[in-house]
């Protein structure tokens, strides 16, 4: 209460020192006040900042990217190719200029796989891979390495659909030569090998996978019919029995216990 | 009569009372119409809010990797919110969420997520609170996550009625400021940013109370002080300079002068303290390291410092335009920016918000003297290299190295700036006596139209038609 009386006395002070001032004097005091001084520039800086016109400030790189990111929010299919292609040249030109520039590398990437240039894809999306700075801003791990899977899956599923098996699977080599700790790719091949009956390289490769990810379940697969086609039974069923616990309606282990089973009744 | 009579009754309500009530109404509309999980960052938020209201303080580890075990289908139904297209015009609809309802949580089947950065539980104390009670009523993960929100924002109503209570001057800016639709966005969401924003107006308040009180400080209110300085570094790093507002507090009013410069060093060296301890402790765990990743570019560090250093001139002409160019965008971003971030509020609206704020702040007369011209230039050097701060914090550490504009800046990180900015402006020269004598009528209608256009908008553009 004491304070407050304080402090309205204190305005009375001061009101009552500026009631002995002339009025010229009051009109040249508050021009000169800095509170008004302080909310004109306010009021100036929050207007300008509203209308400032757009600036040629931002790199050529960010530009281009930031047109890139633009074009695939477009929904019309042959604009957004047009705009694609627009903004490619651009990233094209710009990646030689900034070749450590890893995002450049990410959207070609992109752009390639949407146009079904895979090898394109493929390259650039593992330079991607190659090129980017570590810490944890804006990670594109997941998204690199995404457009990498989906362009050599692509790929050989082409060959696969043409019969060329080999071709498929020097698909598959390629890649893994360029990300070889990758376990998907590896497991990949190991299925591979297990099908067509090479064994000794299905090992090989689907142990490349389990090394990088002991918790998949299709490399598990690899080994149940590694096992199986190796005649080790008992063995293939463990892994199968482990599986299934954790996934009781998985079809192809399902399937394959169902053949190792009609193969020990034979046997019997 | 009366009419003048009811205009009256109105006008004698209290600042406080008005946030209260207009919080609470709008606060709750706000956390049931924003889709689920739609905030910033509102889906990592939730998942360690879960997790601590679970009793579970530190992370658990699979595979050498830190994270945390959480429900699987709590994790299934908030990530199937996450990545909508919006800028393709995607959103997310009604129709889902009201089938994400019915699903309970189921406990025991649990899910592995790793984490790559662990924040500290105290920031998350009000919505682990509301989680954890919400469990009783009904743990559907989505009813979870209101139950989050709601705690959330009766924190937010609860410090921030103190504040304006509390604080001498400047009721009527300071109502506005925390009524604005961002703030009153983050508060009824499951972030740390709820707490950021109350603490950072309450500590404001509590100096500006301490500058004006006849007495002198006395030790209990410099603990004060300095405890919740100490809260708001542990929430979250970035804000030095609120606290060092204090430097305002004249040096007679400390029982010895030394106290002064004493207490402005302690301010400083908590900032260090705070956000140091939480990474101790964590360290003490001996939890596995945490996942590395590439970026899209490379940020940060000793390169961009010594860029920096090379050219200061340069630098300061990269920040001037980076105010020009990106500007405008940040004040969409603290007065109202919402899903995600993508959508922006009608910007008319925005703009005449903004503009009454700073000329309500112009006219909002007090019953205590003015600020000197030696405190006034403090409070501006304490709001400008607050700013600055961010905006130079954000260049060296999340920006591509050589990049012109900064990265990653969003409006909303300048928001607790804006009551120490606007304080430049507080005097008792210039004032309309109507807008004196009904300023509390103006706040409650202005303030309800702007919040009122507010939920019609989050209602009409976060959903699918």
């Amino acid at each position: 209460m004491n304070q407050e009386i304080a402090n309205v006395n204190n305005l009375e002070e001061f009101n009552s020192d500026s009631q002995n001032q002339t009025a010229l004097d009051n009109v040249e005091n508050k021009r000169k006040h800095p509170a008004l001084i302080i909310y004109v520039a306010f009021i100036l800086i929050y207007v300008g900042l509203i209308i400032a016109p757009k600036t040629d400030f931002d790199n050529d790189w960010n530009k281009a990217l930031t047109k890139f990111e633009r074009a695939k929010t477009i929904t019309d299919p042959n604009l957004r190719q047009q705009e694609f292609f627009i903004a490619l040249k651009e990233l094209n030109d710009l990646k030689n200029k900034y070749p450590y520039h890893g995002k450049l590398y990410l959207n070609s990437a992109y752009f390639y796989f949407t146009l079904g240039q895979l090898d394109s894809a493929i390259v650039n999306s593992y330079l991607a891979l190659r090129i980017g700075g570590g810490g944890l801003v804006n990670s594109y791990d997941s998204q690199a390495i995404d457009i990498f899977l989906r362009s050599t899956l692509n790929k050989a599923t082409y060959f696969f659909q043409r019969g060329d098996t080999i071709s498929a699977l020097n698909t598959f080599k390629f890649s893994h030569n360029l990300l070889p700790n990758n376990p998907i790719i590896s497991r990949i091949i190991g299925n591979y090998y297990a099908m067509y009956g090479n064994l000794d390289s299905a090992k090989k490769y689907t142990d490349l996978s389990y090394i990088h990810n002991s918790k998949d379940i299709e490399t598990l697969y690899n080994y149940a019919l590694i096992y199986k086609r190796q005649g080790k039974l008992d063995t293939a069923l463990i892994i199968i029995n482990t599986a299934l616990n954790a996934n009781p309606k998985h079809e192809q282990f399902l399937k394959l216990l169902e053949q190792i089973n009609s193969k020990k009744n034979e046997k019997q | 009569m009366k009419n003048n009579n009811f205009i009256d009754l109105i006008n004698n309500l209290k600042a406080e009372y008005i946030f209260l009530v207009l919080g609470a109404i709008f606060g709750i509309m706000i956390a049931f119409s924003n889709p689920p999980f739609h905030s910033n960052d509102e889906d990592r938020h939730y998942y360690l809010a879960y997790y601590y209201s679970t009793g579970r303080v530190s992370p658990d580890t699979l595979n050498k990797l830190p994270g945390l075990l959480i429900p699987q289908n709590l994790y299934n139904i908030v990530s199937s919110t996450q990545g909508i297209n919006y800028f393709a015009g995607d959103k997310i609809s009604r129709a889902k969420i009201e089938e994400d309802k019915k699903i309970k949580l189921e406990k025991d089947k649990k899910i592995f997520m790793s984490l790559v950065t662990y924040i500290n539980p105290i920031a998350y104390i009000p919505a682990t609170i509301g989680i954890f009670i919400g469990n009783f009523i009904n743990d559907n993960p989505i009813s979870l996550l209101y139950a989050g929100r709601i705690a959330n924002l009766i924190f937010f109503l609860i410090v921030v009625f103190f504040a304006i209570k509390l604080v001498p001057i400047f009721k009527t800016t300071f109502t506005m400021i925390a009524l604005s639709p961002m703030v009153i966005y983050q508060a009824s969401s499951v972030t740390y940013d709820t707490p950021i924003l109350a603490l950072s107006l309450f500590i404001v308040a509590y100096i500006i109370k301490l500058y004006y009180q006849v007495e002198q400080i006395n030790d209990k209110q410099l603990i004060y002080l300095l405890l919740i300085t100490f809260i708001i570094h542990i929430i979250k790093q970035g804000y030095l300079f609120i606290p060092l507002l204090a430097i305002i507090l004249p040096q007679e009013k400390f029982v010895k002068k030394n106290y002064y410069w004493g207490i402005i060093i302690l301010l400083v060296v908590i900032y260090f303290l705070a956000t140091q301890i939480w990474n101790i402790y964590v360290s003490s765990l001996n939890l596995p390291p945490f996942p590395k990743f590439l970026s899209d570019f490379k940020y940060g560090g000793d390169e961009s410092i010594n860029i920096i250093l090379s050219n200061p001139l340069e630098f300061i002409y990269k920040i001037l335009m980076n105010f020009i160019t990106q500007g405008k965008e940040w004040l969409w971003g603290a007065f109202g920016r919402f899903g995600y971030s993508y959508t922006i509020m009608n910007k008319l609206i925005l703009f005449i918000y903004g503009f009454v704020l700073i000329s309500v702040a112009f006219l909002d007369k007090g019953n205590y003297k003015e600020f000197d011209l030696k405190t006034k230039i403090k409070i501006l050097a304490v709001a400008i290299l607050g700013i600055l701060s961010i905006v130079v914090g954000f260049f060296v550490t999340s920006t591509p190295i050589g990049a012109n504009l900064v990265f990653g800046i969003q409006g909303r990180y300048f928001i607790p700036f804006i009551s120490i900015l606007l304080l430049a402006l507080y005097n008792n020269t210039f004032h309309f006596e109507l807008f004196t004598r009904y300023k509390y009528i103006f706040v409650l209608i202005f303030m309800f139209i702007i919040l009122t256009f507010t939920v019609i908008f989050i209602n009409k553009e976060l959903w699918k038609a």
